[in-house]
């Protein structure tokens, strides 16, 4: 198990290495032309040198991956294209956005989903079952930002029970600087309990638009794999040894929770890239829409800041599932020894 | 002890109710050991659990008294319950992989079973835990408690489940079909130890099975069970000699040359237990039901025969005599000619020959690899049965499918019908694949779910034959008649077809381009005892009539000798001896043939294998096939081992023309009579109450 893990770790440098080489490497395979967005299409060839002196577009290959690769080692990308600004600072304000997003959406989620599905695996046929059942069909029928669209109308526009989708905060308030970025966490710090209620507010909907969506895989997942450990032999083998009802539910727990973790990883990474649809909609200035318009802006240490990020994120994600998973069954941990 | 009355499982549906399990009364006295025996589905295992208070999915336990130990279990408290389930009861269930916790180990699985039903603390069950496992003849214990369930082997889950359900000194064990799936070898030696721990400790046993060598060896009492009903219960002699119930001469009928299989065997499907028959619940299937008799219209009863026979059938009386059972066969072992072999098969020219074949499965990422076979040489002759028997791991499968080029061979030659099969090209191959085919053990997975029968038997004959579409139709279903299927099975897809059948149907596509060798690889295995009996005679009557060749491979020595006129005895990649079917059964040699023979339980209750037999069972487990012993494969387990068979690898040498034997003290008559008669002796006395 040790083992496993340790050359898990080992991969993890090279792999996140690889993506960022491969990633900016190919940014400058693209077709496009960072200098024309800069200084349009009509400037002038002196014009033209220059910015490209600027943005450091007239060296070599080398040089610049050289350059790329050195500004990795302090997790220093570079400044952008199109806004001037250390792109690692931009980064640093727009990921907590997003993670506050998912992070919250996803452990809502997994708190409704997992109860829920172990409930309705014990009680199948029943009226919840239905329930829950037309509600995991219709949740996963529609795109995410459909259903945002759907609960601002209704939340917003005609109970007005949550504020106007412009951001973290009313307009009027302004955000904490410092020192993590994480407005939930930043205002705490500062003892500004009203900026609290009010990200909470603002919030709100987003992370219940992204719960709604993700929890209707991770009921049916878990509600599957409940179903196969009630009805395995082992289960009732254990009934049949007398074991106490707390032993038989730890039991049904453990073999039950494999799939699930498989799957929230999987949404998980996914849910990364996909939080754009609903920080549009809702006006949140998360990673998903910065990654977007500087793509569109062929912002390269932009785009390769928001890679390297995406990749370690996506390879820890996968980690920390491979590692759950192994601890979950022994037969995963034996195969990889 | 167990007093079970009137007792009904029912399974509430839509519409209407379901018995499992209908009025069935059972007695286990104290230190008794009762048998239960029953086709599948007729809800023996749903009995059982009954007994524990527990069903599966939504039955439910409708009506009737559990009185164990004088208690009225029914009655009892969910905590109560808890008690008697495990700590007064043990049950050793069937699917003995399956019924472990996978995400757990063993040793921790064993402890807290002990420690839900006694104040003891963690060191004391880990203490007993290692106890049990010695106990239950576990090699290397310590390791193994550390072990997870997908790391042992069925033998191995199976002697941790019956570790388990003995760690509370249970004064009931139910064993519900504890040794299906296991190999001969170890089958006898985990019923000893079981029926040895339950009397050691004055308990009594509910052996559930289909496996009457089990009843007449071990039981004192049976009770069948039909469509969920107990059909008949009596002492093992009289169900043996006696039965009356047609359900359980049928059953007998299946294993026992004391019947004529077609004038008692049952018709059609199993009774569904969602769907009963008005009147007799088996009068659709049986040859003696009679409107004038009731069959027809009225339940029977269950009637005393006799004070402890009793039975439920109309014409209990008249079924004996109209089953005309034979009272003059010997048992298998004594009858000199089984009726199924046909003696020596033609000895003119072979069809087959292999010459020192040899098959190595390299293990990726090393040096090393798994020894399969070694140094295979055999003939088959046109018309012959070449049986294959051996424990699992001992090469087999391979061998067969390395004869029919399935997999390339490591080393050796195998001719076919003159021609080097290695030396073929591919097209060749192709050409000649039409003369050998295959049956194999699984009969789900080897046909595809998704297309009918019908459509899988024309494939060959697509391929092999140059028959217009509508003679193709044609000659499916003469294919279907001849392995007695009606013409209809062509349109239906496997899902719903018994196990029975579509092992008929895999036969039916084998014999379809007209094949002169079939390999037959554990065939029956996978069925049911009557099915088994049926499928062994269609391919009897399919050799007498299309001259086919078998090499049939079986781990089942019983059907071996029935079905076979040579037999090899394969050991750890190895042939270990090779002879006649009649030399062989009547006058094994090798050490291990020996074991084998000696493990085989007779239907018999007056032929109960002696203690003495256990002279001759192997000790401890097989060795690695990565990690072979030098000398002679067998050394670490044999009774009659010499320094010199621990260094000196064997060959086969010859005894008789056409018996061959590895193992250098028989071939020099170094092994004699007298020795392992004192081995025996030495055994039955050691095996005795006072000594132990």
């Amino acid at each position: 198990m040790s083992g496993f893990v340790l050359r898990r770790l080992l991969l993890f440098l090279p792999q996140l290495l690889a993506i960022a080489i491969v990633g900016f490497a190919l940014l400058r395979l693209l077709p496009v032309d960072p200098v024309s967005r800069i200084v349009g299409s009509f400037g002038t060839d002196e014009a033209r040198q220059s910015a490209k002196e600027t943005i450091g577009l007239d060296r070599s290959f080398g040089e610049q991956l050289g350059s790329f690769l050195e500004g990795l080692l302090t997790l220093d990308f570079g400044e952008s294209f199109v806004s001037g600004d250390s792109v690692r600072a931009e980064l640093g304000d727009r990921i907590p956005v997003t993670l506050q997003l998912i992070g919250i959406g996803f452990v809502l989620a997994l708190v409704i989903a997992i109860p829920l599905g172990r409930y309705i695996a014990s009680k199948v046929g029943g009226r919840i079952e239905k329930v829950t059942t037309v509600y995991a069909l219709f949740a996963g029928a529609q795109p995410d930002f459909w259903w945002g669209l759907i609960f601002l109308f209704v939340f917003f526009f005609k109970l007005g029970w949550f504020p106007a989708p412009l951001g973290q905060l009313d307009p009027t308030q302004i955000a904490p600087d410092g020192p993590t970025r994480f407005i939930f966490i930043d205002t705490l710090v500062h003892g500004q309990f009203d900026l609290f209620v009010s990200a909470l507010k603002h919030y709100a909907l987003p992370i219940i638009t992204l719960t709604f969506v993700l929890t209707g895989p991770i009921l049916k997942i878990m509600r599957q794999s409940a179903l196969d450990v009630i009805s395995s032999d082992y289960l009732l083998y254990a009934k049949a040894s007398g074991f106490t009802p707390k032993r038989v539910r730890r039991m049904t727990a453990r073999n039950s929770f494999a799939p699930v973790v498989t799957i929230t990883g999987v949404l998980l990474v996914f849910a990364l890239g996909g939080a754009v649809l609903i920080e549009t909609v809702f006006a949140l200035p998360g990673l998903g829409r910065y990654a977007l318009s500087r793509t569109l802006d062929t912002d390269f240490p932009a785009i390769q800041g928001a890679i390297v990020f995406m990749a370690a994120f996506g390879l820890t994600v996968y980690l920390v599932m491979d590692i759950l998973y192994a601890l979950l069954d022994p037969r995963v941990r034996h195969s990889r020894d | 002890m167990l007093f079970v009355r009137d007792l009904s499982v029912e399974y509430p549906e839509i519409g209407r109710t379901t018995y499992a399990v209908n009025d069935v009364s059972l007695d286990v006295p104290a230190g008794s050991v009762v048998g239960l025996v029953g086709e599948s589905g007729s809800g023996k295992s749903t009995l059982t659990l009954a007994i524990l208070g527990l069903t599966r999915g939504r039955g439910r336990i409708a009506a009737g008294n559990i009185e164990f130990d004088g208690e009225n279990l029914l009655e009892l408290s969910e905590d109560a319950w808890r008690e008697i389930r495990g700590g007064q009861i043990g049950l050793v269930p069937q699917n003995p992989r399956g019924a472990l916790d996978p995400a757990e180990r063993i040793g921790m699985q064993i402890e807290e079973y002990y420690l839900a039903h006694r104040d003891a603390t963690t060191a004391e069950a880990n203490a007993r835990a290692l106890e049990l496992l010695t106990l239950v003849g576990i090699n290397d214990p310590e390791r193994r408690l550390r072990a997870f369930p997908h790391e042992l082997s069925g033998g191995m889950a199976q002697r941790v489940l019956i570790a388990m359900a003995l760690s509370c000194s249970p004064k009931l064990l139910i064993a519900d079909e504890p040794t299906s799936g296991l190999d001969v070898t170890i089958q006898a030696e985990v019923l000893d130890d079981m029926r040895r721990s339950v009397e050691a400790v004055g308990s009594s046993l509910l052996v559930i099975t289909q496996d009457l060598g089990i009843v007449a060896n071990y039981c004192d009492r049976v009770y069948i069970m039909h469509a969920g009903e107990i059909a008949e219960e009596a002492p093992v002699e009289r169900f043996f000699e006696n039965a009356t119930h047609p359900a359980t001469i049928a059953l007998l009928a299946a294993q026992d040359q004391h019947y004529e299989h077609e004038r008692v065997r049952l018709r059609g499907l199993p009774v569904n237990t969602r769907n009963l028959p008005s009147g007799c619940y088996l009068h659709r299937r049986c040859q003696f039901a009679d409107h004038a008799a009731g069959c027809h219209d009225v339940r029977p009863p269950l009637t005393d025969v006799l004070p402890d026979h009793r039975v439920r059938c109309h014409r209990f009386r008249e079924v004996p005599e109209l089953a005309g059972r034979r009272a003059d066969v010997g048992t298998p072992a004594e009858s000199a000619a089984p009726p199924h072999a046909r003696g020596a098969a033609p000895t003119n020219g072979a069809l087959l020959s292999v010459e020192g074949l040899v098959k190595h499965f390299p293990i990726p990422g090393s040096d090393a690899y798994v020894q399969a076979c070694q140094d295979v040489s055999f003939d088959v002759k046109p018309g012959e049965t070449l049986g294959v028997v051996g424990e699992s791991g001992s090469g087999k499968t391979t061998l067969g499918r390395c004869v029919l080029r399935l997999l390339e061979p490591t080393g050796g030659r195998v001719v076919f019908d003159g021609r080097d099969l290695h030396e073929l090209s591919k097209g060749e191959l192709r050409q000649l694949r039409k003369d050998m085919q295959i049956v194999y053990q699984e009969p789900f997975d080897s046909l595809n779910p998704l297309l009918s029968v019908g459509r899988q038997i024309r494939e060959p004959l697509k391929l092999h034959s140059d028959l217009s579409r509508s003679e193709r139709r044609e000659r499916v279903h003469e294919l279907l008649g001849l392995v007695g299927l009606p013409k209809a099975v062509a349109d239906a897809v496997p899902q719903g077809l018994s196990p029975g059948t579509l092992q008929r149907c895999s036969i039916a596509r084998a014999i379809a381009p007209n094949p002169k060798l079939i390999v037959l690889d554990e065939p029956t295995s996978a069925l049911p005892p009557e099915a088994e009996a049926d499928i062994i005679r269609l391919l009897n009557d399919l050799q007498e009539r299309l001259g086919l060749s078998y090499i049939f491979i079986s781990h089942d020595l019983a059907l071996v000798r029935e079905f076979c006129n040579r037999v090899v005895v394969m050991y750890l990649s190895q042939i270990v001896e090779i002879g006649t079917q009649e030399e062989l059964f009547a006058r094994p040699r090798h050490p291990y043939s020996r074991a084998l023979l000696a493990s085989v339980l007779e239907p018999n209750p007056r032929a109960k294998r002696d203690v003495g037999a256990r002279a001759e069972r192997l000790e401890g487990e097989i060795p690695s096939p990565i990690d072979l012993p030098s000398g002679c494969y067998l050394a670490s387990r044999c009774h009659f081992v010499r320094d010199r068979c621990r260094s000196e690898p064997q060959e086969l040498y010859p005894l008789v023309p056409g018996h061959d034997v590895r193992c250098w003290r028989v071939s020099e008559n170094d092994l004699t009579e007298a020795e392992i008669e004192e081995s025996r002796r030495r055994v039955a006395a050691s095996a005795n109450p006072d000594a132990g």
